[in-house]
């Protein structure tokens, strides 16, 4: 009897793999999708967050070609430790803010109806105002703007206890740079020496993920290169030559300005799709030249390659939905860091990111002007209004409420490219003069 | 879910469906595939289930009557026409007076579904009235609710139809593998070909029409063009080996268009399943060509008018349609004998004509479309073909040429035979398997990561 049964179930195996034989594509999908999840089981805890959220939501094969696609590796076996680190740490630091945010959210809800668009320019106002508090420790006069009489005779009293040669020459140079008509000597920064953060109507409907909650300090710290020492300059009007030594890095917004502007034949061009204040650096950049010549090279070997006179960085819309304002703010300074190291005399202008269009920042939590308008603010507060500028283009892109003109876009992000040229017309009444070096690669 | 593509179909959904379904009794398979259809359909349109269901429902009854023939199943046709017609033009026109996204998923191709349902009872092409489960089961399956293939009660679920007895379907082992290569092939074509093109012809919106010169416009043509078809072709595909899993026959919606021969042949081939319904229940129907030149252009003109509205409520539709429309009456009586002699002429208007139209098909705006015109022939207005960007179309062509290559090569019937036919090489086999997981890599890192299809 057992035989018999022996018999048969063997009989059924036979007839079973013949069958399976006969289906080589099911068999094959079947058998490596399951390898592939048997691989990817025991490192479930590297790939998933904390929460474990993502595995209800997504399949763990998807998770797994996710990580994979990001470099990292989630399988159970240590192939690739290390390269998983900084991914992980990047998104534990989004779900610390997670829970901060949280007590946020009810706060902005309550004020959102109010807030307009001079909601931008009052915390920008306010940042100016920590500025003024934290500096104002070793000063007498408090907050005000300091007229230049008055600061040259600050300057004498500071300088009283050098050697008279040195002394004459501070004054000689301090005289120099009072004939430009843009210096401005003051013990805090003038508020007009850098544009305003352009505000927008806040929907309520931002993913506060991907904020910071309202009373984070950016501007506690402006040491190093970012310190302020009194002498300040006020935009004026220059032409196209201005930026024949001007080097302009950006995502794909600054590479629609160098292949539909007339700026793509004057300037330098470090750009690339996609990239961010946290790729930036691991990313190989398209370099044009005015001449037209086109590499691709890191953005360290095009630092490194020779010496700009202006370096424009307008980054942000490819990470709105990565980490928080402050770790964008984070990154963004580091980057200046870097570049300031590699670039030490240039002047260098943060190009306040370019809002979106009413129809995105109203409809999508992440591509909001509210978002956009936190990080502009706080990247804003890294100008010193010395040799680092902040300036807001949004001042001729965008309507009363803020939004990207409706009529100069059609995915809500990128103007058109017949609009571009509106940029270049802006950033040509925000020129920086020092001396006359500054003018342009020709007569410098 | 509801996307074939997304990775929750494929292996969450279907998984766990198809083994439901295989371990089920034949007879109960109809059941379960009605079910699974409807959680299927919940997933995507939790609220218009509710609209399906009842229509369900309403349609099994008004087919039983329809199934008496003669004058009073006349009468049951009739309130059938009434009703679903009127859902869908109820649907489509709040869809086009409203805009935004008021259409349930699906409603065109099962509502026509039922119609043919009504019909077939009627004329008697379904000879025996199906149970309510498995008219149910045909009206909502899962492979076919959300694009189609519109596919014929009497081909899955009459009487001696492909292994079919009532209530369910024997399943063949060969049909599963043949199932699921289709299965394959279609994603790869829609996740590796249509979707990559898409992002150029997305491309060319952001830059504005008005800004791109004229030859990346006729790219943008072909861009769009190509999109469309492998998108199409490709979601027709894998619908049609999901239903061959399940032991129905394959159902060809698309059979090499783009080698046919004429404007009319072309929409033989294209979108089968749709021109067949139109062609049995509206063309037929209304006389065909049968009475006469005059009759024949004024069907032809009904049938065309009523396939642009069902495509869309803007008026670029009504603009396709009326083009179309025009081009096959042009064939078919003002040049249909140079047409014969010189068949080349008949590939241009293929090759050429057909980009143009689907221009017209894919922007909805016509002041955008009337641009777009304009960038296509800039001579007619003065205009300059230069782009705001010089050799604007050498960048473009020099990234997405590989997508069209791989799209010729395509469109030649004898490259797509050759690989059927040895589907069970071993070769082909393992390419299959390939190009299954660069197909899911690719939609995994597109589909929950937004941020790779917005790479600023």
């Amino acid at each position: 009897m057992t035989t018999l049964s022996a018999d048969r179930a063997i009989e059924y195996m036979k007839k079973f793999f013949k069958k399976l034989m006969k289906m080589p594509l099911t068999v094959i999908l079947i058998v490596s999708c399951g390898v592939f999840v048997l691989f990817l089981i025991p490192g479930i805890g590297k790939t998933s967050d904390a929460s474990g959220e993502n595995l209800l939501t997504e399949p763990l094969i998807q998770i797994g070609l996710i990580s994979l696609h990001d470099g990292e590796n989630p399988f159970g076996f240590g192939i690739g430790e290390t390269a998983s680190a900084g991914g992980g740490s990047a998104l534990s630091s989004t779900d610390t803010s997670g829970s901060e945010t949280a007590e946020l959210s009810s706060k902005s809800g309550s004020s959102g109806d109010e807030e307009t668009k001079e909601n931008g320019a009052a915390d920008q106002s306010a940042a100016q105002g920590d500025t003024a508090a934290d500096g104002s420790s070793d000063a007498a006069s408090d907050g005000e703007t300091a007229s230049s009489a008055e600061t040259s005779s600050s300057a004498e009293t500071d300088a009283s206890g050098s050697a008279s040669t040195e002394e004459d020459q501070e004054e000689a140079e301090l005289k120099e740079k009072e004939k430009n008509l843009t210096y401005v000597h003051a013990d805090h920064m003038p508020q007009e020496v850098n544009d305003d953060v352009v505000g927008a109507v806040d929907y309520g409907i931002a993913d506060t993920n991907y904020m910071s909650p309202d009373d984070e300090t950016y501007n506690t710290d402006t040491e190093g290169v970012f310190a302020q020492n009194g002498d300040y300059y006020r935009f004026q009007d220059v032409d196209a030559l201005y930026f024949s030594d001007a080097l302009i890095i950006g995502n794909s917004r600054t590479e629609g300005l160098h292949g539909f502007s007339s700026l793509g034949k004057t300037a330098y061009f470090a750009a690339k799709e996609g990239i961010s204040v946290f790729n930036i650096f691991d990313k190989t950049l398209n370099y044009y030249s005015p001449d037209g010549s086109q590499q691709s090279a890191s953005l360290t070997d095009i630092l490194a390659s020779r010496q700009f006179g202006k370096i424009y960085i307008s980054l942000g819309i490819n990470e709105i939905g990565i980490g928080t304002s402050k770790m964008f703010y984070e990154n963004y300074r580091k980057i200046l860091e870097t570049i300031r190291e590699a670039q030490p005399d240039a002047i260098i202008f943060i190009e306040g990111m370019m809002h979106v269009s009413e129809h995105l920042s109203s409809t999508s939590g992440v591509f909001s002007n509210t978002i956009v308008v936190q990080r502009n603010t706080a990247v804003s507060t890294l100008a010193n209004g010395h040799d680092i500028f902040y300036v807001d283009m949004n001042s001729v892109y965008c309507d009363e409420n803020g939004n990207l003109l409706s009529d100069v876009t059609e995915d809500g992000i990128h103007p058109y490219a017949s609009e571009y040229e509106r940029w270049v017309d802006f950033l040509k009444t925000k020129g920086i003069i020092r001396t006359d070096a500054d003018r342009g690669a020709v007569s410098g | 879910m509801v996307v074939f593509s997304g990775l929750e179909f494929i292996f969450r959904f279907l998984p766990v469906f198809l083994l439901i379904y295989y371990i089920t009794p034949r007879k109960y398979r109809n059941a379960v595939l009605f079910i699974g259809s409807m959680v299927f359909y919940a997933v995507g349109e939790p609220h218009f289930v509710v609209l399906l269901l009842g229509l369900c429902i309403a349609d099994y009854l008004l087919g039983r009557g329809a199934a008496r023939r003669g004058k009073s199943g006349a009468v049951f046709l009739f309130l059938s026409i009434l009703l679903n017609g009127g859902v869908l033009v109820g649907f489509k026109a709040a869809q086009a007076i409203q805009g935004g996204d008021l259409l349930p998923i699906g409603l065109s191709f099962y509502i026509f579904k039922m119609l043919s349902y009504e019909g077939d009872l009627y004329t008697g092409r379904i000879r025996e009235t199906p149970r309510f489960i498995d008219a149910a089961a045909y009206f909502t399956m899962f492979p076919q609710i959300t694009e189609g293939p519109i596919m014929r009660c009497s081909t899955g679920f009459g009487e001696g139809a492909h292994g079919a007895v009532p209530g369910g379907h024997i399943v063949h082992t060969g049909d599963v593998e043949d199932g699921l290569s289709c299965f394959v092939i279609g994603l790869s074509m829609k996740v590796l070909l249509a979707d990559r093109l898409e992002l150029l012809w997305t491309r060319l919106s952001t830059i504005g029409y008005a800004s791109i010169s004229t030859p990346l416009a006729w790219i943008g043509a072909y861009t769009y063009t190509f999109e469309l078809y492998f998108d199409f072709w490709g979601y027709s595909m894998m619908a049609a080996g999901l239903a061959m899993m399940l032991g129905f026959p394959f159902v060809r919606n698309f059979a090499h268009p783009y080698a046919s021969r004429s404007v009319t042949a072309f929409y033989r081939d294209w979108h089968v399943t749709l021109g067949e319904w139109f062609r049995d229940y509206l063309y037929f129907p209304l006389g065909g060509s049968r009475q006469g030149a005059a009759r024949t252009i004024f069907n032809l003109f009904v049938v065309w008018v009523i396939t642009g509205l069902w495509h869309g409520g803007t008026l670029n539709y009504v603009l396709w349609s009326m083009v179309l429309f025009l081009l096959i009456v042009w064939e078919k009586f003002v040049v249909k004998k140079l047409l014969r002699k010189f068949p080349f002429l008949g590939h241009l208007h293929v090759w050429i004509l057909i980009p143009l139209t689907w221009v017209i098909f894919a922007i909805t705006d016509l002041g955008q479309l009337g641009t777009y015109f304009t960038r296509l022939f800039p001579f007619v207005t003065g205009a300059s073909p230069v782009g705001m960007a010089a050799g604007d179309w050498i960048t473009y062509l020099r990234i997405f040429w590989p997508y069209f290559a791989a799209g010729i090569v395509l469109c030649i019937p004898k490259v797509s035979h050759f690989v059927w036919n040895r589907r069970r090489n071993p070769v082909i086999v393992i390419l299959l398997a390939v190009l299954f997981w660069i197909s899911i890599y690719v939609s995994a890192n597109a589909g929950s990561n937004a941020f790779m299809y917005f790479d600023f």
